[in-house]
């Protein structure tokens, strides 16, 4: 039987998550990176968003960007080494656009990674996690 | 019981006080230091901006060089705030947990006590207003904005002993049209002081007391006075001239040199009066920055309209949001005389993006 989990949050099979309530999904030499439900959800209305330009580079575990929300400024972590390819303008315009689709048109950059991702979260893993999770 | 240090460096330039934030909140974030309670006294008089905003939308360079006020960027969110003495800064810097997300709707309240209870030390009923105030009878005494950092945050504000609002208006970019009278006052009316509550400004020390002991009794913690680190003192030494170079206070710039926020004056002919709203939104107009409310209709307690004001701060331009806020407010039981809430939406209605969402 399916143990389903306690949170309410939405977590999207096929991505690898990290700690920091980031997903990543790796498509072909490039990866994909953004914010889970759980962190747009926590943060509240999201007015601002600050991305990396192209070619910053990436320190695993650094800030990386910014979100401002409810007047609160809350780190994006670099979920590994590498360097940004291009940063998600769409964002940057309508920070919003984290609340309505963290999982789609709300990515939030695009990079090359040089260190590996076994480290991440599955899904299942994630959401299991999630659930321990308190929420300030 | 969890003891906790007080650092108190007395008046010191801006670029020091923000340099000290970041040093304070890495070396709690490394656990090399307990959680802190951090007094920040500005001089010279200082404007500053939120972390993510831009200089050139929220202050008046000209006119802050003309008046010895500097300028600098927090590293806290919220919007352009001005200091000089009068004001007491205060901070909170606490860990909360390596994979926390902060939620700053269920934070403020719980931290935002301290400030309401040593105001309340002194007979001042203040309370908790969302998304950032603390006030007074509707008018601003305190306003607050935070951060997180691996799993630290920092959640500070302003206590205003006093307040030169005629300075304030010169040098930060507000939606006046000229410094009349007129705007002085009514700005004046959004703010509190305690010297106007006290009927005179408190010893600045005397302050600093009472916080400390609203936080004690608020966290239940024990608070011992203490100085930097040797770490700290050499990370702020090494790093504080960075807080005062362009690429740190500059490092948002406008989408153009002289971009101005939109603002619109809205006027809506309810049966019990005219609403006459001056509303500054964002550079995309998705959200409402500030808003300010008169006009000639009558509302009981008179305080209605400054929370509606803060209501509404921050709110996205969207006919569901608004009216989910008008609602809101009025469950609070205003006696608003011929406005309802549907004025006011129809009021605001000029500026959403999304007007088929409503049936006006």
């Amino acid at each position: 039987m399916a143990i389903e989990p306690i949170h309410r949050w939405k977590v999207v099979p096929g991505r690898l998550y990290d700690r920091h309530h980031q997903w990543v999904l790796q498509e072909d030499v490039l990866i994909t990176v953004g914010v889970t439900d759980y962190t747009q959800d926590t943060a509240g209305d999201i007015l601002y968003a600050a991305l990396p330009e192209p070619g910053t580079v990436l320190v695993e575990g650094m800030p990386f960007g910014s979100i401002e929300s409810g007047k609160w400024v809350g780190q994006l972590y670099a979920p590994f080494d590498g360097v940004v390819i291009v940063a998600n303008a769409l964002v940057q315009d309508d920070p919003q656009i984290l609340n309505r689709d963290p999982y789609g048109q709300g990515w939030l950059i695009k990079a090359r990674a040089t260190t590996s991702l076994e480290n991440f979260l599955s899904a299942d893993a994630y959401s299991a996690w999630l659930s321990q999770q308190d929420v300030l | 019981m969890d003891t906790w240090r007080m650092l108190d460096l007395g008046p010191l330039p801006a670029w020091k006080q923000m340099a000290l934030d970041k040093v304070v909140i890495e070396a709690r974030a490394r656990d090399s230091v307990p959680n802190t309670l951090r007094f920040m006294e500005f001089y010279p008089p200082t404007a500053l901006i939120g972390y993510h905003q831009s200089v050139d939308l929220e202050i008046n360079r000209s006119q802050a060089e003309r008046l010895g006020v500097e300028i600098n960027r927090r590293i806290t969110g919220g919007g352009a705030i001005y200091m000089d003495a009068q004001q007491l800064g205060w901070e909170i810097c606490m860990k909360v947990g390596a994979s926390q997300r902060i939620r700053p709707e269920s934070l403020y309240p719980q931290l935002a006590q301290v400030v309401v209870e040593a105001l309340g030390s002194w007979g001042i009923k203040a309370h908790f207003r969302p998304v950032n105030d603390v006030e007074v009878d509707g008018r601003k005494i305190s306003g607050t904005g935070g951060v997180d950092y691996y799993g630290t945050v920092i959640y500070q504000g302003t206590l205003l002993l006093d307040f030169d609002v005629k300075t304030m208006l010169e040098v930060l970019r507000l939606p006046v049209e000229k410094l009349s009278d007129k705007s002085v006052t009514s700005f004046a009316q959004r703010l509190v002081t305690m010297r106007e509550l006290l009927g005179q400004s408190p010893p600045m020390d005397e302050v600093k007391e009472r916080v400390q002991a609203a936080l004690m009794h608020v966290l239940g913690v024990r608070l011992v006075p203490s100085s930097l680190t040797d770490f700290e003192a050499d990370a702020w030494q090494q790093s504080a001239e960075t807080y005062r170079m362009p690429q740190w206070i500059d490092r948002r710039k406008p989408p153009q040199p002289d971009a101005n926020y939109p603002l619109e004056n809205l006027t809506y002919k309810a049966s019990g009066g005219l609403l006459r709203l001056t509303v500054q939104t964002n550079m995309a107009m998705t959200h409402i920055k500030t808003i300010f409310i008169t006009g000639d209709f009558f509302v009981y307690p008179e305080r209605a309209v400054l929370d509606l004001e803060a209501a509404l701060k921050d709110a996205p331009l969207e006919i569901h949001a608004l009216q989910s806020i008008v609602q809101q407010h009025y469950r609070t039981g205003y006696q608003y005389l011929g406005v309802k809430e549907e004025d006011w939406i129809a009021a605001l209605s000029p500026l959403c993006l999304n007007r088929r969402e409503g049936s006006l």
